[in-house]
């Protein structure tokens, strides 16, 4: 059973590389973006093709220009906008991706050797703008995946998320995920998980848990009631309405008819 | 001064600094202290390592992915597990990783399903309803490659290998 297997495996193998080697000898043609948007587009379904970056035997891709490596600072621009991602096409897009892959690894691999060699690091924030770019691309794929999967299938075609209870009973969001075993037949899943919560501890830390969540509401209605309380000693003409748009939660009418408000002056009687 | 001369040796001897350490810890008595990862340890535990089926410290992999099984102590490789990184043609690519503070400002909505309907699908019903080759129902009577696709199919493509999976 087992030699078997191997032959199988090893047959396998054979066919892979056959196929690798039929795909090399293809003639070339453009690549076609693997996105889901793009699927639509072509009106013929294009054959797989691989292309690689230019060969460069030495790893000084990963440094910066050398001129930069004494400085103090190096000045570069900004982030990617998702505004601006969005009117790129696919194609750019992986571009992109891909620029700002060797981009970010460059300035790891500087971050490294100047912690090592004692030197200051110039610039470190494009780490941070390179995260960002990297983030809004990914936001922007997203929001082409999804129309993709509404207009043909109807439904968001992300992971179902369902509401679940952890084990200290605070609710979180848990996304769904593949798994090669049913949930019947997964040995080490089923004596793993803990079916429920539970506990006198666990119930006095809901309520303490709770009860710190009323007290910062409440402490935030009471804010919000003695802001208006003072507006309103201090100017006793002030505009209710604006009151009322500015502080939804306080009850402006019952405030007013309350001694609170009341400054510390005699009213003026008609003279 | 004689007498001096005798007593300076051992006055030197005991103005000299000692220290002292507890006992050498060897590594097979506290083996749970060190982390032995693939080649560390001793010639036992790296033996283990290499022949046992569940070895006693798991395989430091550095989060590289397996390309084949271990069947009867034989490594097979799989050409499925390999991954197939498609990477663009940069060369004359014009995207830079920044964005300069000058370039004007951009305004785009998101791209919704309604703007991927436009695109691909209302050219042709327009074109079709002009020309009368529309059923009772408003579906085609020639429909093209797209319209012929099924939610099913089109599921499967978006779901090929490879795709994101938000």
């Amino acid at each position: 059973m087992s030699s078997a297997l191997i032959k199988c495996l090893n047959l396998a193998k054979t066919v892979g590389n056959a196929t690798v080697r039929s795909f090399l000898a293809a003639p070339k043609q453009p690549w076609q973006s693997c996105s889901a948007a793009a699927l639509q587009t072509p009106h013929v379904q294009m054959p797989m093709q691989m292309h690689t970056s230019a060969v460069r035997r030495d790893l000084m891709e990963f440094f910066d220009d050398k001129k930069n490596w004494s400085e103090n600072e190096v000045k570069v621009g900004r982030a990617w906008r998702t505004e601006e991602l969005r009117i790129k096409s696919n194609k750019e897009l992986h571009q992109l991706w891909f620029v700002l892959l060797k981009e970010r690894n460059m300035l790891l691999t500087m971050e490294h050797e100047c912690n090592d060699k004692m030197e200051v690091f110039p610039s470190p924030e494009r780490i941070d703008k390179v995260k960002i770019s990297m983030e809004n691309l990914e936001t922007v794929v997203r929001e082409r995946n999804k129309a993709y999967h509404l207009l043909e299938t109807g439904e968001t075609g992300e992971r179902p998320q369902k509401a679940v209870k952890n084990a200290f009973g605070l609710q979180v969001s848990y996304k769904a995920c593949e798994h090669a075993l049913p949930p019947f037949m997964n040995l080490k899943w089923i004596k793993s998980r803990n079916i429920g919560y539970g506990g006198r501890a666990v119930n006095r830390f809901l309520l303490k848990y709770r009860e710190k969540l009323y007290n910062a509401k409440r402490k935030a209605k009471n804010r919000s009631r003695n802001e208006v309380m003072m507006i309103l000693r201090r100017n006793p003409n002030f505009d209710l309405d604006v009151l009322r748009r500015q502080f939804p939660d306080v009850n402006v009418d019952k405030l007013r008819n309350e001694d609170k408000i009341r400054g510390h002056y005699v009213p003026k009687v008609g003279v | 001064m004689n007498n001096c001369i005798k007593v300076v040796p051992i006055a030197l001897r005991c103005q000299q600094r000692t220290i002292s350490t507890s006992s050498v810890l060897e590594g097979k008595r506290n083996f749970r202290k060190f982390n032995a990862y693939n080649k560390r340890g001793t010639r036992v535990v790296k033996e283990a390592q290499k022949t046992l089926a569940n070895p006693p410290v798991a395989i430091h992999k550095r989060g590289v992915r397996d390309t084949g099984i271990l069947v009867d102590g034989q490594y097979v490789e799989i050409p499925e597990k390999i991954p197939d990184i498609i990477v663009p043609d940069l060369t004359g690519c014009k995207l830079k990783p920044y964005v300069s503070y000058k370039a004007p400002d951009v305004v785009q909505s998101e791209f919704t399903s309604l703007d991927l309907f436009n695109a691909v699908y209302s050219q042709k019903i327009i074109e079709d309803f002009k020309a009368g080759k529309l059923q009772k129902d408003g579906s085609a009577k020639e429909p093209s490659v797209n319209e012929q696709l099924t939610p099913e199919e089109a599921l499967q493509r978006a779901r090929k290998t490879g795709s994101d999976i938000f």
